[in-house]
């Protein structure tokens, strides 16, 4: 497997509080990362540094060169002006625009490349409407069309099924299960469950990256990263951790 | 009616009311969907002082205004990450600009009606002169606008999906702040720095009702503008009413409207589902 994210002795804090700790992890071809861990561990915040969205206070990350520039972010529902006047098509051709062409005008090709992963994502139909009147899951899609449409590498989800039911969860499970068969899938999510079976590894975050070798989640590891006593529900739930990724 | 048109003071009210409509209808739906009618406000203000150090210099106060105006809105962009208090730095600008306005109007000698109609508006009283300096602005506003609309766009509703395209997103939020600064002094004759944020966002809002397109809300917004514009020319004309007041009045009260027979609608189609 080729490894596209590597990701060295990296810390990173607001103001004087250092939310992240000398934090190393390798992210690989067709990965299936979860990252779990409390609010404020710093699971956000690792997305963030990874999209370059923020500068880590030290430590490194770097890239494949087939890979730089090919990220997709599908943020958390509440990170966007959810008002904002756009039609479910033009949101999702927004995702074509990047630091090259933001000054010239859409090409055909951006278009129709739109059009298709509309259709792939069920909301064709759907788009000339107001973001406003999507369901949570239809929205999700969206989103994740809007990232889908600049053909990213990894694809980083953040917080996915946090404000969508039961049904648009599983679907959103089968959608990304798909999406890994051609690309890497990052997902921050305080719902693991959502995605049992599905992924290939857990990174749990609460400023150091925890480790607890080959095996199972159990509640120990999970008590360490939390800070409080765990109750695993989706108990049994085979995977790796990432320190012995290989 | 045809008469009056042949006043150069009305000919150059209406040249003003439609350049104030196409930067009200280009920049202000920026303001309302980044919700910066607070800098927006501000930065208007700010204008006061340089129009009191001009008059105190004895140039036109437009030009004054514009610096204030442009120097406030680069200092409010460069300086607005380095705080968490933004409304205090906003609130001390807007408070300062004023006070330096009236400080240079108080040592300038002699009454200076001129200034009412800055801080009020007077559409009726814009000279040719000011007619070219608000063409000069406008061009540049819709040229930029037209030039960075990707941008502007993307950062307005995802300004951390923007930064992920790696979009210069520090760089176009100066450049917008920078537009809203030039919107205003294109705008203050016609309805006044007090009144100046309610032209940006009124039509804005009315146009809101009407489409879900950020294009079409723009195009609205402007044609609202002008009508709104020329309605406040005319009552203030024939009926002797402050022309910035009853611009402004005239566009709240269409937007009352609006609203009212919108939520009449709905009431009637939500009454009829249920019997």
């Amino acid at each position: 497997m080729k490894k596209l994210i590597e990701i060295k002795v990296l810390s990173f804090g607001y103001g004087d509080i250092r939310v992240l700790e000398d934090i190393d992890l390798d992210i690989f071809e067709q990965d299936y990362l979860l990252v779990i861990g409390p609010n404020g561990g710093g699971k956000t915040t690792l997305l963030k540094l990874i999209l370059g969205i923020i500068e880590p206070w030290s430590g490194s990350i770097t890239f494949n060169k087939d890979i730089s520039n090919r990220l997709g972010y599908v943020p958390q529902s509440s990170s966007f002006n959810k008002n904002f006047p756009i039609t479910v098509f033009n949101m999702v051709l927004t995702g074509c625009i990047n630091s090259g062409n933001f000054l010239k005008r859409y090409r055909k090709e951006d278009i129709e490349k739109t059009e298709e992963i509309l259709e792939q994502v069920n909301l064709y139909a759907k788009r000339n409407e107001n973001l406003n009147n999507l369901s949570g899951g239809q929205l999700q899609r969206s989103l994740i069309a809007r990232s889908l449409v600049s053909d990213p590498a990894v694809l980083l989800l953040d917080e996915p099924t946090a404000s969508i039911d039961i049904s648009s969860k599983v679907n959103l499970k089968d959608f990304l299960n798909q999406l890994n068969e051609k690309m890497t899938i990052v997902v921050v999510t305080h719902d693991p469950a959502a995605f049992a079976r599905a992924y290939t590894h857990i990174a749990c975050i609460n400023k150091n990256l925890y480790p607890h070798g080959k095996g199972e989640l159990n509640t120990q590891v999970l008590e360490k990263v939390y800070g409080c006593p765990v109750e695993l529900l989706g108990h049994g739930i085979p995977h790796t951790i990432l320190k012995n990724h290989d | 009616m045809l008469n009056i048109l042949s006043y150069e003071f009305i000919q150059n009210a209406i040249l003003a009311g439609f350049l104030a409509s196409i930067v009200c209808g280009l920049i202000g739906p920026f303001i309302v969907a980044r919700k910066m009618v607070f800098i927006s406000g501000g930065l208007s203000h700010t204008a006061f002082g340089g129009l009191g150090i001009a008059y105190w210099m004895g140039v036109n106060p437009l030009y004054g205004a514009t610096a204030f105006v442009l120097f406030s809105a680069a200092g409010i962009g460069l300086l607005e990450n380095k705080t968490e208090k933004n409304d205090l730095l906003i609130g001390i600008l807007w408070a300062v600009g004023m006070a330096i306005g009236i400080v240079f109007i108080h040592l300038t000698p002699g009454y200076a009606p001129d200034l009412m109609t800055f801080l009020f508006g007077n559409i009726l009283t814009v000279p040719r002169s000011d007619i070219v300096i608000m063409s000069i602005l406008v061009l540049f506003v819709t040229v930029s606008v037209l030039i960075f609309y990707k941008g502007l766009v993307s950062i307005s509703f995802d300004e951390e999906y923007a930064k992920t395209r790696k979009l210069p997103v520090r760089f176009l939020h100066i450049g917008l702040l920078l537009l809203i600064g030039l919107a205003i002094i294109t705008m203050i004759q016609v309805v006044g720095i007090i009144l100046v944020i309610a032209l940006l966002t009124i039509p804005v809002a009315i146009a809101e009702e009407l489409s879900i397109n950020f294009k079409r809300i723009m195009i609205i917004s402007i044609l609202l503008g002008i009508s709104i514009c020329w309605s406040g020319l005319f009552v203030s004309y024939y009926i002797e009413f402050p022309s910035g007041a009853s611009i402004i009045l005239i566009g709240s009260i269409l937007l009352c409207l609006l609203k009212i027979i919108k939520k009449s609608i709905e009431f009637f189609q939500h009454t009829s589902l249920i019997s």
